[in-house]
């Protein structure tokens, strides 16, 4: 993690350190970097945190789209189907951070940042090192210790006396000691965190108004920022009935959390939400019935547990590599470490197509924050048709991983081994400062993706010999949208052409 | 071999209105693999040609294009054909050809047709039988043309009649063998009172018409002095919503007042008067009767249903919930067996999918969704969220944010969805479709289930049919196929194939394509679950399900007793209300947002006239599982302990407030076929709730209520402003610029464009574009196999067949 110096991150641990030294009724002062000011730090911060959602939220994908497989029973894919939509739940609230996330920087006045490291990456903030796998027990456990309240030690004074054979008891006698083994096994020092410290800290800092100044907010964006009426889709807890009952909890569904912040107050409650859905329960403002993060994974690792007592080599997951790449973006002989590279080369064109939505996606949503700015944020307009290509192109990934995960990993036919989502960031994401010319890299990522699918189709390559049966119908469906989306495209440069020659 | 039984497929045509003497050619439509979210492609098919003279089949061919429209701007009629087959003693059901009536012994002469229509759309609003115009040909054998003539005995005289279009028993020939009969329909002419009907009480000389419709002399065939359609009218003293009102009951229908009224219209912005002008249209349905006497034993029969109605004018889309889904829907059950193969479930989700976007796309999404149209009160215009809040009378609101709501971005979004189910991805939006016992949801959350902005069979929003929820339901639990295809080895249909023809198997019966007949003859092209319909009202169905009560089509009201059905004696419910059956509620409750707590808190939207906020649900999908499980058997059906007339009541489950009385659910088809009983819907009764005449509902029934049959958005492109432009369809000058749909603007067309030019008037769409005829866009097919489940065509009879028709000769 090279951009962040190494001193910017002790200051989270250090802060870590003397919260748990004092009482509840006393609050630490922070610490910060001394050539920084507490907005700027508060702003570093707030981008470390956009980092790690997106960093889980890819992360959990890649684990939830690796399940399944035809060496499962019936009733094995069905129970796993089910692990899949939890995990997809969780990671779809991961997004929803993340628009927060955005959210509040755009109330500090910062730049908004889709940016991650690529993986693998080590981060001091980070539990484990930050890498694609499939699902095991042993990541699973990293997830549970990820989204962990606490840490170990009040974790076991929270479930203690527990009922015998409760949940609750399993957790403490098996799990615990399993996950501070595995995670012990990946971070040597004992300073191993879960990722809600970070929130801790921008929570702490925000509520001081001697730290950051009523002055240093911008209301004004309140309007320009992602709201859950746009992005939840449909993602949040039914309103109670007439009578005033608690609304009745789907634990299967998603509750996409996307707060928006026009003041001090709304942005520590904003915090305090994801953070308790999330990774710090103990920001949570209000007890809610929906469970954690943590709940969930807890959930099915116990059910793992369950499977594997059974049959000791029992996996839920399909043969998928860890952190897999491609030979267009990694150099062939030298892939990065800790990486496979995908050389099956049908299945490396479908990760390049991969990577092609992946990157049309995030250049998309960073867009729609600048879009706000320059459109009626009222009117149906580019920016609302942009929301729902994001949504589209998160549908494209699920479809994409779906069949990767089908294909051969390698160019050895008989290999049991499949390949995966490479989920590879694109050089940049800076959007080029000209409207025109955001427009003009919309449709040249367009047409990569339109190259790959011919070339994929291309009957001369046969790869499509190689891809799953449903892989040319929807090659054939996503060459047609792209079509659809190129003359949308199209029609807006046109209007910005005409707009500039008017201009000038 | 032995016939048992006969069969006439497809068990229900429809039939379209047109003036044109030459109907039109056969066609069907296809995804285009290439193009796969483009427009489904017409496809020309083997076209039969019927001798005017002879009344056989003189030829065939496959036409280069489809006209939808003639020369003179006369719309075609769709004309479909009806087969015989038997069912034979080895339980086979083969085509009854001259072949097999030879080896019986017997010629063509032993078949004779009966057909009866009739019209009760006057009838259904004045609630005398005497305004039913009906038309019933007697057995016949012969095959010259037969005239559907409609009479009523408040004609003008015996003689007058309206015309309901002909039938014609198709003479076999050694080249066409079989035995079918032809249903070629009216014109779509409009008939009228032989004297004017008096002014509306709410004449307005600001709102007079133009050009007002005059009916032609020589139809000007109802008699006002004997009936009272022109004029009639829903009394100013009778007021069923008033709760205060004791006096006459009035059975409306809903929406009420669906008929051509005196100027100023519609009524609903005028008083809410309606007085009727009398008009008659010739639009009918009816129940065909085949009879074959054997030369020993008893005769032999079987009957079908046919309809006629609108033209579809989008020929190359299909709408969401369409009849065959309600039918499929009684056939099957409403949920998913779960051995049914998982590439059967698949390819059912993803036609649903492909369905919605097709229905998306003729919706002006930014003006249904309730935005502002050029800064006008969106309360202006017949919206779902408009119709809503007068319901519920509430504020308005649009139902998704206004500026995500476009037409173009919500197709994409739908077509992204598409892509991804075609790649094998599981449905993972089950969450979000609307349950139909939450159609009264008016949270924010209830309204944006999907389908979204269309309005369902009981008024409120449009929930699809139970199985083809519980289809995405059970699509979204499946895995990822096998790498190496479905598990099968084969990939699935799509839509997928209803199976073998044989007796037992309704759906490949009700699906069956008849030889010569265009795909907008069946079934999937009619829009269901709609208030009221166009090709039929599918809510008449459910009217007599029950043995010994009578329902009305749209809520829970008893109507009538049907003492006969029974043999034993019933008490009368009638005014009676049902609300449970075997304990399921047939009704639900009206509820919406908290405006203290708008997504966290709902609250009954009560209204001084329903204080209770009581919806009554549509009859398919609440009766759908007591169907299913009850068919022949008596079930608890839970009344108001009193008649409730006029008001809406609630299921308190408090002793004393309800009655219960056992009643039998009646068989919904008749025997082992797929024609929909007559017990249920006699001639006429599947039609009795639709416009009168049907040009009127054009006009005010907007495009919410079936979007891609009545399209609202047409000549639809992006703009530079990332949003879409376009035409609404009803606009009489095509300018790219949408005219927002409102009673009083001269763009569009009105009651009487209608009347007087509807087939000028109403533009056919091919590819989203104004268009009265296509050209296809591959190389035209080869005549295709007309069901694969029958045996093929011998290549001799091919080439005789070609042999004998020469040259393409002039359809008809």
């Amino acid at each position: 993690m090279s951009k962040y110096q190494a001193h910017h991150l002790i200051h989270i641990a250090e802060y870590r350190k003397s919260r748990a030294l004092i009482t509840e009724d006393v609050r630490p002062m922070p610490t910060k970097p001394e050539e920084m000011t507490w907005r700027d730090y508060v702003i570093l911060l707030l981008h470390i945190g956009s980092e790690l959602e997106h960093g889980l939220m890819a992360q959990y994908l890649y684990a939830a789209y690796s399940l399944g497989g035809d060496h499962l029973s019936p009733e094995d894919q069905a129970e796993v189907r089910q692990w899949q939509d939890l995990i997809l739940t969780v990671a779809r609230e991961e997004m929803g951070h993340l628009l927060t996330v955005q959210n509040l920087l755009c109330l500090l006045g910062g730049p908004v940042s889709f940016n991650r490291e690529e993986f693998p990456w080590e981060s001091p903030f980070y539990p484990f090192p930050f890498r694609f796998e499939p699902l095991t027990r042993k990541s699973l456990a990293a997830y549970v210790f990820a989204e962990m309240p606490g840490n170990f030690k009040s974790l076991k004074e929270f479930y203690e006396g527990a009922p015998k054979g409760s949940i609750a008891a399993k957790f403490l006698s098996e799990d615990i000691p399993f996950i501070e083994r595995t995670v012990k096994e990946w971070v040597e020092k004992d300073n191993a965190h879960p990722v809600g410290e970070v929130y801790q800290l921008i929570h702490d800092i925000l509520a001081n108004p001697d730290l950051i100044p009523d002055t240093d907010f911008r209301p004004e964006t309140y309007p320009l920022q992602a709201s859950w009426d746009d992005w939840g889709r449909g993602y949040h807890p039914d309103p109670a009935p007439p009578g005033g009952d608690a609304p009745k909890q789907n634990t299967m569904k998603a509750n996409i959390i996307i707060e928006r912040v026009a003041t001090r107050t709304e942005a520590l409650y904003a915090l305090r939400e994801i953070s308790g859905q999330g990774e710090n329960p103990e920001l949570r403002p209000t007890s809610a019935d929906e469970p954690s993060h943590f709940e969930r994974f807890v959930e099915v690792l116990q059910k793992f547990d369950g499977k594997v007592k059974i049959s000791k080599n029992w996996s839920p997951a399909r043969r998928v590599p860890t952190n897999p790449t491609t030979a267009t973006t990694t150099d062939p002989q030298n892939p990065p470490p800790a990486s496979r590279l995908i050389t099956c080369a049908a299945s490396a064109k479908w990760a390049d197509l991969f990577n092609c939505r992946y990157r049309m996606l995030l250049t998309y949503l960073t867009h729609t924050f600048r879009l706000a700015r320059v459109v009626d944020p009222d009117e149906p307009n580019t920016r609302g048709a942009m929301m729902h290509r994001i949504f589209g192109e998160m549908y494209n990934l699920k479809a994409i991983s779906g069949i990767l995960v089908r294909m051969p990993l390698t160019k050895d036919p008989k290999n049991p081994r499949r390949a995966g989502p490479p989920f590879q960031m694109p050089y940049t994401l800076v959007l080029p400062p000209d409207e025109i010319d955001c427009w003009l890299l919309h449709r040249d990522i367009i047409l990569n993706s339109q190259g790959l699918c011919d070339a994929l189709l291309n009957p001369d390559t046969g790869f499509l010999a190689t891809t799953p049966p449903e892989g040319g119908p929807y090659l054939r469906t996503l060459r047609n949208l792209d079509k659809n989306a190129l003359a949308w495209v199209d029609t807006v440069l046109g209007g910005l052409r005409e707009k500039e020659g008017l201009r000038s | 071999m032995k016939i048992r039984e006969l069969r006439i497929l497809p068990p229900l045509a429809i039939g379209r209105l047109g003036s044109s003497p030459d109907p039109v050619v056969n066609y069907t439509i296809d995804d285009s693999p290439d193009q796969p979210l483009e427009f489904r492609e017409i496809k020309p098919q083997e076209t039969l040609t019927v001798d005017d003279q002879t009344g056989e089949i003189s030829g065939s061919f496959v036409p280069t294009e489809i006209t939808f429209k003639d020369e003179a701007q006369r719309i075609r009629p769709v004309a479909p054909f009806l087969e015989v087959f038997a069912v034979t003693d080895h339980g086979e059901l083969v085509p009854l050809t001259i072949e097999l009536l030879d080896k019986l012994g017997l010629g063509p002469e032993a078949v004779s047709w009966k057909v009866r229509v009739a019209n009760r759309k006057a009838a259904r609003r004045t609630g005398d039988e005497r305004d039913a115009v009906t038309a019933d040909t007697g057995w016949f054998s012969h095959h010259k043309t037969n005239r559907l003539e409609g009479h009523c005995p408040h004609f003008v005289n015996k003689a007058a009649c309206l015309e309901f279009g002909h039938v014609r028993y198709v003479r076999p020939n050694g080249y066409f063998p079989q035995i079918r009969l032809r249903f070629v329909p009216a014109k779509g002419l409009i008939y009228g009172p032989n004297h004017p009907p008096p002014p509306s009480p709410a004449s307005d000389p600001l709102m007079a018409v133009e050009k007002p419709y005059e009916v032609p002399p020589e139809r000007c065939i109802y008699d006002t002095k004997k009936g009272k359609w022109c004029g009639f009218m829903v009394a100013a003293e009778i007021d069923n919503a008033d709760p205060d009102y004791k006096g006459k009951f009035m059975n409306e229908t809903l929406p009420p007042s669906l008929f051509a009224s005196v100027p100023p219209a519609p009524p609903w912005l005028h008083g809410n008067i309606a007085v009727s002008r009398g008009y008659l249209d010739d639009a009918c349905d009816g129940i065909v009767e085949v009879r074959l006497v054997p030369k020993k034993g008893k005769p032999l029969t079987a009957r079908a249903r046919i309809t006629a109605g609108p033209p579809a004018v989008v020929p190359d889309s299909l709408f969401l919930r369409n009849l065959a889904d309600d039918l499929d829907q009684v056939i099957y059950g409403p949920g998913i067996p779960p051995d049914e193969p998982e590439e059967v479930t698949r390819a059912r989700a993803i036609d649903i999918v492909r369905r919605a976007f097709e229905t998306v796309r003729f919706l002006n999404v930014a003006v249904m969704n309730g935005n502002p149209v050029r800064g006008r009160d969106p309360l202006d215009f017949d919206t779902m969220p408009a119709e809503e809040a007068f319901d519920t009378q509430r504020l308005m609101r649009p139902i998704v944010p206004e500026r995500t709501a476009d037409t173009l971005a919500i197709l994409g979004l739908h077509q992204h969805v598409f892509a991804a189910l075609r790649g094998g991805a599981a449905p993972w939006f089950a969450d979000v479709l609307r349950r139909p016992d939450e159609v009264a949801d008016f949270t924010n959350r209830g309204r944006r289930k999907m389908p979204a902005m269309m309005c369902g069979a009981d008024g409120n929003y449009l929930a699809l049919t139970w199985r083809q929820i519980n289809t995405i339901i059970k699509a979204s639990r499946l895995s990822l196929p096998s790498a190496t295809g479905s598990a099968a080895g084969k990939p699935a249909t799509n839509p997928p194939h209803p199976g073998p023809l044989t007796p037992r198997n309704r759906s490949a019966q009700l699906h069956y394509i008849a030889a010569g007949s265009p795909v907008s003859s069946r079934p999937v092209t009619s829009v269901s679950n709609c208030t009221p319909g166009l090709e039929v009202d599918f809510r008449a169905v459910w009217r007599r399900v029950f043995a010994g009560i009578e329902l009305r089509e749209w809520d829970n009201l008893v109507i009538r007793m049907d003492p006969d059905a029974t043999g034993q004696k019933l008490r009368d419910l009638s005014g009676h209300r049902l609300l449970r059956v075997e304990g399921q509620l047939m009704i639900t409750q009206a509820i919406g947002p908290s405006p203290a707590d708008v997504d966290g808190q709902s609250v009954v939207l009560s209204t001084s006239d329903n204080p209770f906020g009581i919806a009554p649900l549509e009859w398919s999908n609440s009766l759908a599982h007591i169907l299913h499980k009850f068919t022949g058997k008596s079930v608890r059906c839970d009344f108001t302990a009193d008649p409730v007339w006029l008001d809406q009541a609630r299921w308190t489950g408090e002793k004393g407030s309800y009655i219960t009385v056992k009643l039998k659910v009646r068989p919904f088809f008749d025997a082992e076929t797929a024609v929909i009983s007559p017990s249920l819907a006699q001639p006429g009764e599947l039609t009795q709730g639709l416009c009168s005449p049907w040009q009127n509902d054009y006009r005010e029934c907007s495009c919410y209520y079936w979007a891609a049959a009545r399209p609202d958005y047409v000549n639809v492109q992006p703009t530079p402003s990332g949003a879409s432009t376009g035409d609404n369809w009803m606009q009489k000058k095509r300018t790219g610029d949408y005219v927002a749909d409102d009673y009083v603007d001269q763009r569009i067309l009105h009651y009487d464009d209608l009347f007087n030019t509807w087939e000028e008037s109403l533009k056919f769409q091919v590819g989203g574009r104004d268009a009265d005829k296509t050209v296809p866009r591959t190389q035209i097919a080869p005549a295709p196999s007309r069901d694969t489940n029958l045996p093929a065509a011998k290549p001799k009879k091919v080439a005789a067949k070609r042999a004998f028709n020469g040259e393409p000769k002039k359809k008809r």
